[in-house]
């Protein structure tokens, strides 16, 4: 029961948390170092009145989308990252590649696993997780 | 998405997911200077607004604005969810021309309603560049000029001067040296991560990376990604120990290195990474970031994604200091290559 309360207050201290605001209106000095240069720092939270000026108008323009420089991967074709309904049409996208290690859409009951067992599922492949 | 949400979760309730102190945080923070005229300067000028917000001023006189979130919280709600511990360096009134405006993913902490309304409203003519499927929630938010793309897209931006401009401009503050035109090429490409902003959208829309390249100068927005995914590893153990090397990692930031590459400037994210287990696979480390600007042959960098909310456990000013020691261990100078700056600073490429 107390291990229940104690997780609840955690998960609840995480969701609802947040850190103290900075005093707006207030202005802050610090002289700190950044990558080794010595900043003057001036953190007005209100307004930092950065130099506007009205620059010479432009009407913009853009072309098409399409594939314009050089070569591509050779399974860019294959759009591996669209998931696709029985109609070909795009419904959602994926990470293509392993690297994310089948992290990505599952069943409630696979979540439901995961939540119990924790790593117990780290090796299984994002097919495995599709539902 | 659920798996981590789930993760997440359960980290929270085993006590993994500590909340990080910000109360003696010491982000530095300075007031932004931003070029009065479109030719001011002969290099490329970056200057960080906050997380992974960055507005680069480029030498053939294009502005491109990337993830502008300028909200205290990233949240569906200004009422509940992550809140800024470190202040904007300006506010979006305070920012010259915006020509393209580029969005990452849908995820609160990279795309605001508030804030791209007002953009779109201050610069009429500025274009909104979108991953596949996003278009539609800009056109519903009354934004019209957005040009969604896929991985691997690119297109041409051409800002042509206005006519009456051109003939009648005599203010002083017009720039009688700007460019009848300006060109750009906008490239779409990939990168690990996922999108949404509520549970009934998961991966509907497409999240990526992007590059822009103008006047000879071209920066890579890495945006929000990860690299590969690690397990739970004890604690004190480095991940990129040699009993982890065999891990796969996400290709395609060779693949834009190789195809795309090289660019002078990487923007490229450092924080939101713990636990590991948990966030690996979708937000890099600064080990994985140094990987990462290695795989896309950026010749120099600037980190990203950090120092604005708390969005995982780790101490909110780790990631500059664990990004030296990944330079160091990549034997890479810890300065002038991969750097981070104060919050409204501007470096020059």
């Amino acid at each position: 029961m107390s291990r229940a309360v104690t997780g609840a207050t955690r998960l609840g201290r995480f969701l609802f948390r947040s850190p103290p605001s900075p005093a707006s209106k207030t202005v802050l000095r610090s002289s700190v170092t950044v990558s080794g240069a010595v900043l003057a720092a001036t953190a007005t939270t209100a307004a930092a009145t950065a130099t506007v000026a009205s620059m010479v108008a432009y009407s913009s323009s853009v072309s098409q989308p399409e594939i314009l420089a050089g070569s591509v991967p050779a399974d860019v074709q294959d759009l591996a990252h669209h998931i696709k309904d029985k109609n070909g049409r795009t419904i959602r996208f994926r990470n293509p590649y392993p690297s994310t290690g089948g992290v990505e859409p599952m069943s409630w009951a696979m979540a439901m696993d995961m939540f119990r067992y924790g790593d117990g599922l780290d090796g299984i492949s994002e097919h495995d997780l599709i539902t | 998405m659920m798996l981590t949400t789930l993760q997440r979760v359960r980290a929270a309730w085993k006590g993994e997911m500590r909340f990080p102190d910000v109360k003696n945080a010491n982000i530095p923070s300075t007031k932004p200077k931003f070029l009065t005229s479109r030719t001011g300067s002969a290099s490329l000028r970056a200057t960080w607004l906050g997380h992974s917000c960055y507005y680069i001023e480029f030498p053939s006189g294009l502005r491109v604005l990337f993830d502008p979130v300028f909200e205290d919280r990233c949240s569906p709600v200004q009422w509940l969810g992550p809140k800024r511990y470190t202040q904007p360096p300006c506010s979006l009134s305070d920012l010259p021309t915006v020509d393209a405006v580029v969005i990452s993913h849908s995820h609160y902490d990279h795309l605001s309603h508030p804030s791209v309304v007002e953009l779109a409203k201050k610069n009429p003519e500025a274009y909104f560049f979108v991953g596949l499927g996003l278009a539609k929630w800009f056109l519903q938010s009354g934004i019209s000029k957005v040009t969604e793309m896929d991985w691997w897209q690119d297109i041409e931006l051409t800002l042509q001067k206005k006519k009456d401009e051109a003939q009648t401009s005599t203010s002083e503050n017009d720039d009688p040296s700007a460019p009848d035109t300006i060109t750009a090429r906008i490239s779409c490409l990939p990168c690990q991560h996922s999108s949404g902003r509520s549970n009934l959208d998961q991966n509907h829309t497409l999240w990526a990376s992007w590059a822009v390249s103008s006047g000879g100068k071209s920066v890579w927005f890495g945006g929000d990604t990860g690299y590969r995914r690690v397990p739970r590893v004890p604690p004190g153990v480095n991940d990129y120990g040699p009993e982890y090397e065999s891990l796969p990692r996400c290709p395609q930031f060779k693949q834009i290195g190789e195809l795309r590459g090289p660019f002078d400037l990487g923007l490229i994210p450092i924080g939101a990474y713990k636990p590991r287990h948990v966030f690996s696979w979708m937000h890099a480390n600064p080990y994985d970031a140094v990987e990462i600007f290695k795989d896309t042959r950026c010749k120099r960098a600037m980190g990203i994604h950090w120092g604005t909310w708390v969005l995982t456990s780790e101490d909110v000013e780790e990631p500059p200091k664990l990004l030296r020691e990944a330079l160091k261990a990549n034997g890479l100078p810890e300065e002038g290559v991969f750097d981070v700056c104060a919050l409204g600073e501007t470096r020059e490429f």
